[in-house]
């Protein structure tokens, strides 16, 4: 944990606060004017800035007027299960790619890397189609499948890079232990890339939690929407109130911002531990 | 539809695929694979049938236990109403547990194309006269006997004058009516504002001279005098609509169907006169960055405008305020300024509880809200759904709805309407007289003519250049 | 870990109970075993990517509304419609579509590597700006396209005052054909730019750190070493950033949509929105498909560039 502040510590570079604090007020400002809006009981006050007449009514008939909670439930379920399928399967592959020179393993990679490119607004249609032939409509199956898909390929890129970055001794001192190429894999390459699984962690959490068309789409029965569906009940056909949706948005907001600004340490040591070149 | 399943044979018989470029791999590699299924798909397409497409009435069964039906709907009110209405429902009808998929509008479309054709939607959809019936027409279930059957043979006289006419207008020739009316609109009248309308004189526009005099004073005051969300597109193309009619009634209908071109003078004026409105400055500001919901109308309600153009379906929302029978006023668009006289309202006044100006720009009607039931559905799920439908827009449902929509039933209105409101009802069934058309046949030709207002009023385009655009969009459309 | 080995079913198949060969090597007959590791990656890839690429590129030579089962096969129609100058917002949006790429990728890329530089080192409260650059990151479009409109909102937003405090005409950004683009390329810039910090950040611990020890005593300034040996040394996260920022560029679809629908007037249409309202609003997937087709031909070459520029910056690094 302890970084290398020697090369900069000796400099001067106090007065980047000068640029720094205006950025960060301007990075906070969109999410202060959210919470503040979900704050104020009235339309009116929405972009008021008095400390006076906050409340946290907005919150609360937000919460008990929708199921937050099975909501937040599902968000995860597909969230971790797609990071799960992403970091397994992106994982093998790469390695595959990799530890092995075959016949046709630059095509595979370059066929791989073609789904980086897929627009999820161009394919939804193929996509649902896909989903309902696949039995998979308001299932899990029906997001973690799909979510998946869109963030191989990145998978498989980073993980062959990162494997390929391993030191060639390496892979001769355990092919001479006699181990086999998945305990190689699984005890030796995967724990070396953790750089590699944390970054495709991050990714892909991200991408499947904040998702919102598949999600509306896929999952239509009323037991398997996610978080990022909440806000929908909160719209009147023509007039909605608006500190609610500022409320409900806060909602969903709130948690991700609260585990990512816990685990950011983890986040940036996980990213950088691994790699002792 | 499932005929073209991932082909996965090309990917180890590409010798001919280096890997010296990704493009030559990806474009290759993918069309090798489309290779098998584009050649096999261009003599055998005509062969999928989709045999949903019942032209009887279904046959109903009871279910011995409770039915789950689901209802897809952009039109469903927002938590806690959301739960109240759909409990009076299920009260009404306690063999049916009835769950609500509720999409935004913008997603709706998107929702219904990809599950109405693959029989994966809702069991009961709520749907647009105009185009999006017309779409989804094969896919859903004939309801005239069931009306027949529920509400007695004059049912159709039991709404609102026209609102059948509207979704029997909405489907081809020959094919039948698929949808019933729920709620039903007169759009284009402003509703006032009084207190705001009272710091610039507080007489609604006679004239737009007068209209153009109230912006001014109030924009002095940081007020607006009314409100346009062009963002959103329906609005601009409703505008259109009147301002034309006002040159020529039912002009753009008539050059929907081919019968006139959208080149007419009277378009033309009509998109000048709307052009004229921005510089003029009668707007809030920026209306084209502006969705008019919630922001152009939350302008209004939260008292920075004077006017919003509401269709009836406001009249719901204004009614549940606080001070509803001293704060609001109605009154249509005054007369534009070249237009020629047009003495379409008779008896009906131009306002309420003042007179605006004789020879008034017309609203428009619509059948905002239509509910149909699929095709093919199970007997217990077919009747299930009727009874929603029956319900929906039936006495019963029409008068629980009215706290949150215009009904399209006759006679339904919420409880606790004074003199003057009852009058506002009354004047809105008036109004339906003398109503434009609001809805198009074919989306081509109302995304091309938003594209031309858009074009006209934010880039200062040629109105003649982009409404023939509109034409050939048309032509195209109706071929 | 453990568990996974037996659900390894590849494995089992072909090596019959035998662990797969170790020793890298192309063998004549036999495939090599690392087919079977790609084995579950090339499934998901067949049934999720293969089959909607294919999907997409068969429909684009069909004329049909979605709805209908009815097609009718158009040949090259739908392409000479979009190239041939018969849609005029065709090429408005591939404009966009590279102006966006062109000014948000480096935008990202040096807001990031600036703050990575900065943040890096024993700056006071360097945790707490990390947090707040890399905030954005986390949420999804919805809320970001919600919290932005309310910044820009015409009537009352907080950058709308400002503009009028200032003079200006107080219309917001997002109402003038001219500056919708802009606005929306900040929103861009705000949203990623904390994450390729963080990315930086960490490929920034992988410099050897005698290169800076060297460089100081031989009395670099600390400018001079960002110059000479961070900046440098970063060049392969740079060109994977460049990579991933450059097709999420292609791939925008959700806060611009929300935010500015692609107006006004079509100032902000994207091939993405484009592709959106011509498949679902204009009932014409079949164009739709047409333009998706360009985008991924398009997102492939910049990929092919990219890729090479990769092994390239790998090997000029090492």
């Amino acid at each position: 944990m302890t970084a290398a502040p020697s090369r900069v510590a000796r400099d001067r570079i106090g007065w980047s606060h000068l640029a720094l604090v205006p950025l960060a007020a301007l990075w906070l400002l969109p999410i202060a004017l959210l919470l503040n809006g979900a704050l104020r009981a009235d339309t009116a006050d929405i972009f008021s800035v008095s400390p006076t007449g906050l409340t946290l009514d907005n919150l609360i008939s937000v919460w008990r007027e929708t199921d937050l909670l099975r909501m937040f439930v599902n968000s995860t379920i597909v969230t971790l299960g797609s990071v799960v399928a992403v970091v397994a399967i992106g994982s093998l592959a790469g390695f595959g790619l990799a530890y092995y020179k075959f016949r046709g393993s630059g095509v595979v990679l370059l066929v791989l890397l073609s789904g980086i490119m897929l627009a999820p607004a161009a394919i939804i249609v193929p996509l649902y189609e896909l989903v309902v032939d696949l039995g998979l409509l308001n299932s899990y199956g029906a997001l973690v499948g799909p979510y998946t898909a869109l963030g191989l390929a990145a998978s498989v890129l980073l993980y062959r890079n990162a494997f390929l970055a391993l030191p060639v001794e390496l892979r001769e001192a355990a092919s001479l232990d006699g181990a086999g190429s998945f305990r190689i894999f699984a005890r030796m390459y995967l724990p070396l890339a953790r750089t590699a699984t944390v970054t495709i962690a991050i990714l892909q959490g991200l991408a499947a939690w904040n998702d919102y068309i598949l999600a509306l789409l896929f999952m239509t029965d009323g037991r398997h929407e996610t978080v990022q569906l909440a806000f929908i009940a909160f719209q009147g056909q023509y007039f909605s109130s608006l500190p609610k949706q500022f409320a409900v948005m806060a909602i969903v907001m709130l948690p991700v911002m609260i585990v990512f600004l816990v685990a950011q340490r983890a986040f940036v040591s996980g990213l950088s531990a691994g790699a002792v070149k | 539809m499932g005929t073209q399943k991932p082909q996965t044979r090309g990917i180890d018989s590409q010798g001919l695929i280096t890997r010296r470029t990704v493009l030559r791999a990806s474009i290759l590699g993918a069309g090798a694979i489309t290779a098998a299924p584009l050649l096999a798909a261009c003599g055998s397409d005509s062969g999928n049938d989709t045999g949903n497409s019942p032209r009887t009435a279904p046959s109903l069964v009871k279910p011995s236990g409770t039915v789950t039906l689901t209802l897809w709907t952009w039109a469903w009110p927002e938590e806690p109403l959301a739960t109240e209405l759909k409990n009076a429902f299920e009260q009404a009808v306690p063999e049916v547990k009835l769950e609500v998929k509720k999409f935004p509008f913008p997603d709706y479309e998107t929702g219904l194309r990809t599950a109405v054709p693959n029989g994966t939607s809702g069991d009961v959809l709520h749907l647009q006269t105009g185009s999006m019936i017309r779409q989804y027409t094969q896919f859903l279930s004939p309801l005239e006997d069931l009306a027949k059957q529920a509400y007695g043979a004059d049912w159709e006289t039991q709404f609102l004058d026209g609102s059948v006419k509207e979704i029997r207008d909405s489907v081809a020739k020959g094919d039948p009516l698929v949808a019933m009316p729920q709620q039903s609109s007169i759009g284009g009248v402003l509703w006032v504002n009084r207190a705001v309308l009272a710091k610039a004189g507080g007489t609604v526009p006679t004239s737009h001279e007068h209209f153009v005099e109230i912006s001014k004073e109030l924009r002095s005051q940081n007020l607006v005098a009314a409100t346009w969300g062009a963002k959103d597109n329906w609005p601009n193309t409703d505008y259109l609509v009147q301002f034309a009619s006002q040159f020529k009634p039912g002009i753009i209908a008539a050059a929907e169907a081919g019968e006139a071109s959208f080149t007419d003078d009277a378009v033309v004026a009509g998109l000048n006169y709307l052009k004229r409105t921005l510089t003029d400055q009668l707007w809030n500001a920026a209306p084209f960055a502006t969705p008019a919901f919630p922001d152009a109308y939350d302008l209004f309600f939260n008292g920075k405008a004077a006017t919003a153009a509401i269709g009836t379906w406001g009249t719901a929302a204004l009614f549940a305020t606080p001070n509803r029978l001293t704060d609001w006023a109605a009154c249509l668009w005054p007369k534009l300024p070249d237009a020629p006289q047009d003495d379409w309202m008779g008896q009906s006044v131009s306002g309420i509880p003042q007179a605006s100006s004789p020879s008034a720009v017309r609203p428009w009607r619509t059948v905002n809200v239509a509910t149909a039931m699929r095709g093919d559905l199970t007997p217990d799920k077919q009747w299930a759904a009727w009874k929603f439908i029956e319900w929906s827009c039936g006495e019963a449902g029409q008068k629980a709805g009215s706290a949150t929509y215009t009904p399209a039933r006759k006679g339904i209105r919420p409880d606790g309407l004074n003199a003057e409101w009852q009058k506002i009802y009354d004047w809105h069934n008036e109004l339906g007289k003398g109503a434009e058309r609001r809805e198009f046949a074919f989306i081509e030709t109302r995304k091309a003519i938003e594209s031309a207002i858009a074009a006209v009023c934010v880039n200062n385009a040629d109105p003649k250049a982009e409404l023939q655009r509109v034409d050939a969009a048309a032509k195209r459309a109706r071929a | 870990m453990t568990v996974r080995e037996s659900a390894e079913a590849p494995t089992a198949v072909t090596a019959a109970g035998a662990p797969p060969r170790a020793t890298p090597r192309p063998k004549r007959r036999r495939p090599s075993p690392g087919w079977l590791y790609v084995a579950p990656a090339l499934a998901v890839f067949a049934v999720f990517v293969a089959y909607p690429i294919v999907e997409t590129i068969r429909s684009s030579f069909y004329d049909f509304d979605g709805v209908s089962p009815i097609r009718d096969w158009v040949g090259l129609d739908n392409y000479t419609e979009m190239l041939g100058g018969l849609d005029p917002y065709f090429w408005k949006a591939v404009t966009n579509t590279l102006l966006w790429t062109v000014v948000t990728v480096p935008v990202q890329l040096a807001l990031g590597l600036g703050f990575a530089v900065l943040l890096d080192g024993a700056l006071r409260g360097k945790v707490v700006y990390r947090a707040v650059f890399f905030l954005p990151a986390v949420l999804s479009s919805a809320v970001i396209a919600f919290a932005w409109g309310w910044v820009f909102n015409p009537d009352e937003g907080v950058a709308t005052r400002v503009i009028r405090a200032v003079g200006g005409t107080g219309q917001g950004w997002l109402a003038d054909p001219g500056t919708a683009i802009w606005a929306a390329f900040g929103v861009s810039a705000w949203r990623y730019s904390g994450l390729f910090m963080l990315f930086y950040l960490a490929a920034i611990q992988m410099i050897p750190r005698d290169l800076y020890e060297s460089a100081t005593i031989d009395g670099a300034s600390w400018w001079q070493r960002v110059r000479r040996i961070t900046v440098p040394q970063l060049r392969p996260m740079t060109v994977l950033l460049t990579l991933f920022g450059v097709i999420g560029a292609f791939r925008e679809f959700e806060v611009v949509y929300i935010l500015t629908r692609g107006g006004p007037a079509h100032a902000t249409d994207l091939l993405s929105i484009q592709i959106f309202d011509q498949a679902f609003d204009l009932s014409r997937p079949g164009y739709a498909a047409a333009i998706a087709t360009a985008l991924l031909v398009l997102t492939a070459v910049c990929a092919v560039v990219l890729l090479r520029l990769m092994s390239w910056a790998n090997r000029s690094v090492q």
